[in-house]
């Protein structure tokens, strides 16, 4: 019965079990204390009669002409049986085991020390007998020798005495058991009132209710509501920003569409192909910020933390930088930027190669966005000692003012007077894609104070072997 | 015991007993099914050992006999240590014994108990404590040790009614009593030992009665019918410490006898009955006990059975309730326990019987 074997035991069962078997154990324990006890009271109240009897009988032990004589005293046995219903032995021997008169063969201790009454447990006639030997010396008479007297009765009146102990004391233990039962019971539901109440109270709440629990606690349960305050907090926050997201999102989409909606009106008015023609042409330019829009609105949705745990595999960011930075090299061109890349030793970390590719690509499409022709791009990635590898992109475009650069990593947050139609999203996912890797993001003035360098100095990496998002994660937003 | 107090007990019996063992047969009787009354339909031999004279038992044996027809009845009447030798060399032996053993011998009886030689058994009624023993001993008489005089020879006045009065009685007309005085010979009679042992026991003035006694020139018998008789003819003018169920079944014949209970002190014994653990047909035993000790078969002891029922439930002559109400405290039951076990001591006994011979021839005044 031991309370590990059922982990789902509920805890009053737990406790009941862990409070009543030590109890039940020591109740039996007393029991067999108590029968042992009852059956030594017993034997001590009988035996002071056997004494008595047996001292009665051996004063009258006399010798005549030389022989064993007893004049056995009615009383001393009427003293056995007026108490009880017990039979009664005796035997009187002489010396040398010779007999001289009773029952020859009652057994009793071997050899009593003379003048000392020896108490002894034996079997006669197929019932157990408690006897007493006396053995006394016959010199007053000139003998050799001693005479033994030996003075039995059966247990019976002893065994119902030691049962009527062990029954009394049985029924006090069965009610300390009983009492300790209910006591118990009672008590486990009194202790864990707070717990039912505490589940009254997260039951009743509605479903959007996720402010912290107030009631007041045991000091037991405190950490638990704790955990439970903070997870509401986490998700409280995670619901906040997620509405802000859909909020933003939806005013976001609304502009492009109320403009392709005013576009697509204009171009139905219009009679000429020419002008029609451009009509389509301008619907085709809106329709593709709209679509850019969209798919940026999905990474940002897919980096935030509440988009499911990404698989954070061991890689190696060059290769993954490298891959991308080509990809953009047509785009570069069209632009005539100079896009270049550098990469150094294996720089490997824990991540999201799809993330980790989306992240690259926003800021090169930033960098491709805001720097004028003939700029340099340069992504670069490098294994360093703190953090175990660094990507940076650095252009010698226009740069972000110093004190913009915390408010452009914001959503659709744009610098006043930023040119062309960016949805201010790209250095958002960017900030999200980095927090979900535990990666520190820099902005800092390009080589020679001009243009914009961004730096990503990530952790270094668990090892070869996988591991979930680092907890810090979206833990500071 | 040893072979010595077998000798003795039995030496005793052949004086104080008939001599021969008897058996009376009580055939089964199917025709007793006229009978309107309630019938039992219990059938099979029922064998009782009985110290006790058949004229007694029987009007018992019949009354259970009706009660029970089908039951083939044989009392086996025999003397006291006769009865117990028999029983114990059956029961150990293994060979059939009885299914009832009754005796007078309350020691010997007891001593079967002690030995574990008789089966429990839970009476009808509530029997007086001192009568029973471990649920396997009881006593179903409750005679009176009692002073029967002739009524034709002593005077009323004279009748002593305590053993102090006798005693005086003895000592003031010693000529006219002198060798007309009987009492029990204590050793050729067991009832005659237990009483007189119990006198001992019981009596501050036991060693000046005995000397007075033996003073009347006492004559011992071995049995209460010879001294009744002997009081009957006038042989005798007083005898003590006669049986009263004998007295009172001679009283009624006779006229001339006259029956004291001593008001100092009337020592009661009791006929002690006990199934044995090697009955045969235990159950046709208890239904005997039950009967017995029940209060039909009371009314039967107290009846023609003249042998003082001792359920208290039982009224008349002889009771021990109309004994009780005449003498309250005075009745001294011989209390039925091991330690009657103590006159079964051949040493004990024949230290008693000294002593006993002793006061009788003792110093006279």
């Amino acid at each position: 019965m031991t309370p590990s074997a059922g982990a789902d035991w509920s805890i009053r069962r737990r406790l009941l079990a862990w409070l009543l078997t030590p109890l039940l154990l020591v109740c039996a324990a007393l029991l067999a204390a108590n029968y042992v006890q009852a059956r030594h009271t017993a034997d001590l109240t009988f035996d002071r009669l056997l004494t008595a009897s047996i001292l009665a009988i051996a004063d009258r032990v006399t010798v005549v002409d030389g022989r064993i004589e007893a004049d056995l005293p009615s009383v001393a046995l009427e003293m056995l049986s007026s108490t009880s219903q017990d039979r009664v032995f005796y035997r009187i021997g002489g010396p040398g085991g010779a007999f001289v008169t009773g029952y020859r063969d009652l057994p009793g201790p071997a050899a009593a020390v003379p003048g000392r009454i020896r108490f002894d447990d034996a079997d006669y006639r197929g019932e157990p007998i408690r006897v007493a030997a006396l053995a006394r010396p016959l010199a007053p008479w000139g003998l050799e020798g001693e005479v033994r007297v030996l003075l039995a009765q059966t247990r019976g009146e002893r065994d119902r005495l030691t049962r009527e102990l062990v029954l009394a004391s049985a029924l006090r233990l069965l009610v300390v058991v009983v009492l300790a039962g209910l006591i118990t019971g009672f008590g486990v539901r009194a202790g864990l009132a707070p717990l039912a109440g505490l589940q009254r109270s997260i039951r009743s709440r509605s479903p959007t209710d996720l402010s912290p629990i107030t009631q007041p606690v045991p000091r037991e349960v405190r950490t638990l509501v704790d955990a439970i305050n903070q997870l509401m907090e986490r998700l409280q926050a995670s619901l906040d920003a997620m509405q802000r997201f859909i909020a933003d999102a939806s005013h976001q989409l609304r502009t492009p569409l109320a403009g392709l909606q005013a576009e697509t009106e204009l171009a139905l008015r219009e009679h000429d192909p020419a002008a029609l023609r451009q009509a389509l042409a301008r619907l085709l330019a809106i329709t593709r910020r709209t679509s850019r829009l969209a798919s940026q609105l999905l990474s940002l949705a897919r980096a935030a933390p509440q988009g499911g745990a990404p698989v954070l595999a061991a890689l190696d960011l060059g290769t993954l930088a490298a891959a991308v930075t080509r990809e953009a090299v047509p785009a570069a061109l069209a632009k005539d930027i100079d896009l270049g890349f550098e990469g150094g030793a294996a720089a490997r970390v824990d991540g999201d190669p799809l993330l980790l590719a989306e992240l690259l690509k926003n800021l090169i499409d930033n960098a491709l966005r805001y720097c004028p022709p003939q700029a340099r791009i340069t992504v670069r990635t490098r294994a360093s000692e703190a953090r175990s590898a660094t990507l940076e992109v650095e252009d010698d475009g226009p740069g972000i003012a110093a004190d913009q650069r915390e408010r452009v990593l914001e959503r659709f947050y744009r610098p006043p007077g930023t040119p062309g139609e960016g949805s201010g999203l790209g250095l958002a996912i960017v900030r999200e894609i980095a927090e979900r890797h535990g990666a520190v993001l820099t902005l800092a003035d390009g080589a020679g104070g001009r243009g914009l360098r961004v730096r990503l100095d990530f952790p270094a990496p668990s090892g070869a072997e996988p591991r979930s998002a680092p907890p810090t994660a979206g833990a500071d937003r | 015991m040893t072979l010595l107090v077998r000798l003795l007990l039995l030496v005793g019996l052949i004086w104080s007993l008939p001599p021969r063992a008897e058996v009376a047969h009580f055939p089964p009787r199917p025709q007793a099914f006229v009978s309107p009354r309630d019938i039992s339909l219990e059938e099979g031999p029922l064998t009782i050992y009985g110290a006790t004279d058949l004229d007694f038992m029987r009007p018992l044996l019949e009354a259970f006999q009706q009660r029970h027809p089908l039951i083939d009845l044989s009392y086996h009447q025999l003397g006291s240590t006769e009865l117990y030798e028999r029983f114990v060399r059956e029961a150990d032996g293994g060979a059939p014994t009885a299914d009832v053993v009754l005796s007078s011998a309350m020691d010997l009886q007891i001593k079967l108990a002690n030995d574990g030689y008789a089966q429990p058994y839970t009476p009808p009624a509530a029997l007086p404590a001192w009568s029973r023993w471990r649920d396997e001993v009881f006593g179903f008489t409750h005679e009176p040790a009692v002073i029967v005089y002739n009524r034709a020879l002593v005077p009323a006045d004279e009748v002593p009614r305590s053993r102090r009065e006798l005693l005086r009685l003895l000592e003031a007309r010693r000529e006219h009593y002198a060798g007309r005085v009987g009492t029990y010979d204590p050793e050729r009679s067991g009832v005659g030992f237990l009483f007189t042992s119990h006198d001992a026991e019981l009596s501050p003035d036991f060693r000046r009665l005995a000397a007075g006694l033996g003073a009347a020139e006492v004559q011992l018998f071995g049995s209460s019918a010879a001294m009744l008789e002997r009081v009957a003819d006038a042989r005798l003018l007083l005898a003590y410490n006669v049986l009263g169920s004998y007295a009172q079944a001679w009283a009624e014949r006779e006229p001339a006898i006259g029956i004291v209970l001593p008001r100092d002190y009337t020592l009661v014994m009791t006929r002690l009955v006990l199934i044995p653990r090697a009955a045969p047909q235990p159950r046709l035993a208890r239904l005997f006990l039950d009967f017995l000790l029940g209060e039909d078969g009371q009314r039967v002891v107290a009846g023609p059975a003249h042998l003082y029922a001792i359920h208290p439930g039982v009224d008349g002559e002889l009771t021990a309730r109309r004994l009780r109400a005449l003498l309250g405290p005075a009745l001294q039951p011989i209390q039925v326990n091991p330690s009657l076990l103590v006159y079964l001591d051949q040493a004990k006994r024949r230290r008693f019987l000294q002593q006993w011979r002793q006061a009788l021839t003792g110093p006279r005044d």
